[in-house]
């Protein structure tokens, strides 16, 4: 062949080549109209007077100070940082005043584990130590207790990195264990009523907190609180004899949850648009087209691709428990793997790609969800137990013969009885963590 | 052209050589494109958890004869530079071809040892040492029937041709690494530079 047709083809590859990376580097794709809609829809005002998510971040103010008007501050400055911090990527935290702040004197005692299964007991060795415990944190225990009054709950989602995680889950669960020992003290004095009452309108707060969650981080602290109140009170129903009000009061606190508790899309929703609030913040839509960040990483590409994402997610967290369970168990089956394997998007949108294959939400972050459940049957039962004065040796037999209406969420079959430790459980989905279970 | 037996290919580098040198020089860069292709390919299966197979074949297609070209052309030129300067007589032309018929068995060799790795997702060792039967030898025969051919079209003694080769190899290495520090420099301050 002549060197000339040598030659032309040489440049004909090369024209090829640069209009291939020309091409590659600047092609983006076109936003899913979906997506857009659902990420630019109007957030309701977070600093407005009734939210409680202002008093959660200013829960620990200065005395003299609201631990409302403590987390409104903090939020306007929040604010401002957002509008004015130069665009590198650095996360700075703007609540930089720690000063003064209330933090949780003493230390309080670990319970509702395998160490410590009924505070009832060590309520009634230490009644000393929880009054104590109670004074020291007295002012503490009062904003607690204030946080009942708030009837909305919104958290910022446009904040991206500068969501406030820290600030939100500072001591709450020591304050609540707190109020937990008191009434086990008053319980153990006989005012059951009160002790049931108190737990009564905690639940019914976390139960609100849950259902208006939008973060991952706010339905675990909301499952946690409801956790314990589900723990204290099933202890109450076996070891106190309760009249036919308490009885009411306790059917109150253990009802099933209703969808909005434990249901997850919200959630995925609200982390989808912090991540991508977070991805704006890091390499915003105003950059020039020709930064090397821009080659590598597609704005549009890499959001179309987490929403789809979080959509499916979406959809395996509305699945009712069993078949979550088989489609957990067997994902290779799942539509979910196939939108997590690279394709051809990687060669215009390579670190976008990888951001997506090694971010996003996690199987196991939507099994607490259907653990809650599992946790109210088992407490249920355990009242019933308790109730019905069930022997040990027919545990079993009772378990079974409420698996249909207090069975194992995941599999439809009955809890299990573990005589070696006295409890009753279910096996998390999550085979590297412990069974849920709930002491005898 | 001749025909030649492939048994005498395999076993003859200098028959290799002489059946590179009977084929067109665009039959060389089809060649390079093909050996791109395969190693790009081979590579590419390793990442079939992470990447799907349309991703996987598309790299081959599209990369691996660009990095061949690439990759082919620079070390042609340092070869004959340093050759020309030891006083050799291969064109550049010459050497490219040695190149790209040379290196044509451990492409695939590569394509199959990738296959293989891709069977076998997480292979014990001994398994890894059988798979390794194949493509290691068929590398080592690459290698020699390059360093053969080399060496015999640019008429060195076998001292010469080693230290021609050796010195070639250095280069690159220097090559590689002083691009790597240059791209390196560019995506760390070049954005303040040129694009303040």
């Amino acid at each position: 062949m002549r060197a000339s047709t040598v030659k032309i083809t040489k440049i004909i590859v090369i024209i090829f080549y640069i209009a291939l990376f020309t091409g590659l580097a600047l092609y983006d794709e076109k936003p899913n109209d979906e997506m857009v809609k659902e990420m630019t829809r109007p957030l309701p005002e977070v600093i407005e007077p009734d939210n409680a998510y202002i008093a959660f971040i200013g829960f620990a103010s200065p005395k003299g100070i609201t631990p409302y008007d403590y987390g409104a501050e903090k939020m306007r400055k929040l604010k401002d940082a957002l509008l004015t911090e130069k665009v590198t990527g650095k996360m700075t935290n703007p609540f930089d005043h720690k000063k003064n702040e209330l933090s949780y004197k003493g230390e309080i005692v670990s319970f509702y584990n395998p160490k410590m299964t009924k505070i009832l007991d060590y309520a009634a060795k230490h009644p000393n130590e929880i009054a104590h415990l109670v004074q020291e944190n007295e002012e503490l225990l009062r904003r607690y207790e204030m946080l009942y009054r708030y009837s909305h709950y919104t958290e910022p989602l446009d904040c991206g990195f500068f969501y406030p995680f820290a600030e939100f889950n500072l001591f709450f669960w020591r304050v609540q264990r707190t109020k937990l020992l008191q009434l086990a003290l008053r319980a153990n004095r006989g005012d059951v009523a009160e002790a049931l009452a108190w737990v009564r309108k905690d639940a019914e707060f976390w139960r609100f907190i849950a259902r208006n969650s939008t973060t991952f981080m706010s339905k675990a602290r909301s499952f946690s609180a409801l956790s314990n109140d589900l723990l204290f009170v099933s202890e109450l129903g076996v070891y106190q004899s309760l009249n036919r009000k308490e009885m009411e009061m306790l059917q109150n606190i253990l009802r099933p949850f209703d969808h909005g508790e434990v249901a997850m899309a919200e959630v995925l929703l609200g982390e989808a648009r912090l991540t991508q609030t977070a991805l704006g913040l890091w390499n915003p839509q105003k950059k020039r087209t020709f930064e090397l960040d821009n080659f590598f990483l597609k704005q549009n590409a890499t959001k179309n691709r987490m929403y789809a994402i979080y959509q499916e997610k979406i959809r395996l967290a509305e699945l009712p428990p069993q078949e979550f369970a088989i489609e957990f168990r067997n994902p290779q089956t799942s539509k979910y793997r196939s939108l997590r394997g690279i394709g051809i998007p990687f060669l215009y949108n390579p670190v976008g790609e990888i951001l997506v294959k090694i971010g996003g939400p996690l199987y196991g972050m939507l099994i607490p969800a259907h653990n809650m459940e599992g946790l109210r049957r088992l407490a249920w039962l355990k009242v019933l137990a308790g109730i019905e004065k069930v022997p040990l040796e027919k545990m079993q037999q009772f378990l079974d013969d409420h698996a249909r209406d207090l069975g194992n969420p995941y599999t439809g079959g009955s809890m299990m009885w573990n005589p070696a430790k006295g409890s009753i459980y279910f096996n998390d989905l999550n085979t590297r963590k412990k069974p849920v279970e709930i002491f005898l | 052209m001749r025909n030649i037996p492939l048994s005498l290919m395999i076993f003859s580098p200098r028959t290799m050589g002489e059946f590179a040198m009977e084929r067109s020089q665009m039959t060389a860069v089809a060649v390079n494109a093909f050996n791109g292709m395969f190693v790009m390919t081979a590579v590419s299966m390793t990442m079939l958890p992470l990447f799907t197979g349309l991703l996987v074949a598309v790299l081959g297609i599209l990369f691996g004869p660009l990095i061949s070209f690439i990759v082919s052309s620079i070390y042609s030129r340092m070869e004959w530079t340093v050759g020309k300067r030891l006083g050799g007589n291969a064109t550049l032309d010459d050497l490219y071809r040695i190149f790209a018929w040379s290196f044509l068995p451990l492409a695939f060799a590569c394509l199959l040892y990738g296959f293989i790795l891709f069977v076998f997702i997480k292979p014990e060792s001994p398994t890894i040492f059988v798979e390794l039967a194949p493509p290691l030898p068929v590398a080592m025969w690459s290698i020699w029937s390059y360093c053969s051919n080399v060496i015999a079209v640019q008429r060195f003694t076998p001292i010469k041709g080693t230290i021609n080769l050796v010195l070639t190899f250095l280069l690159f290495l220097v090559f590689i690494a002083g691009g790597v520090g240059f791209f390196s420099l560019l995506t760390n301050y070049g954005k303040n530079v040129f694009f303040p």
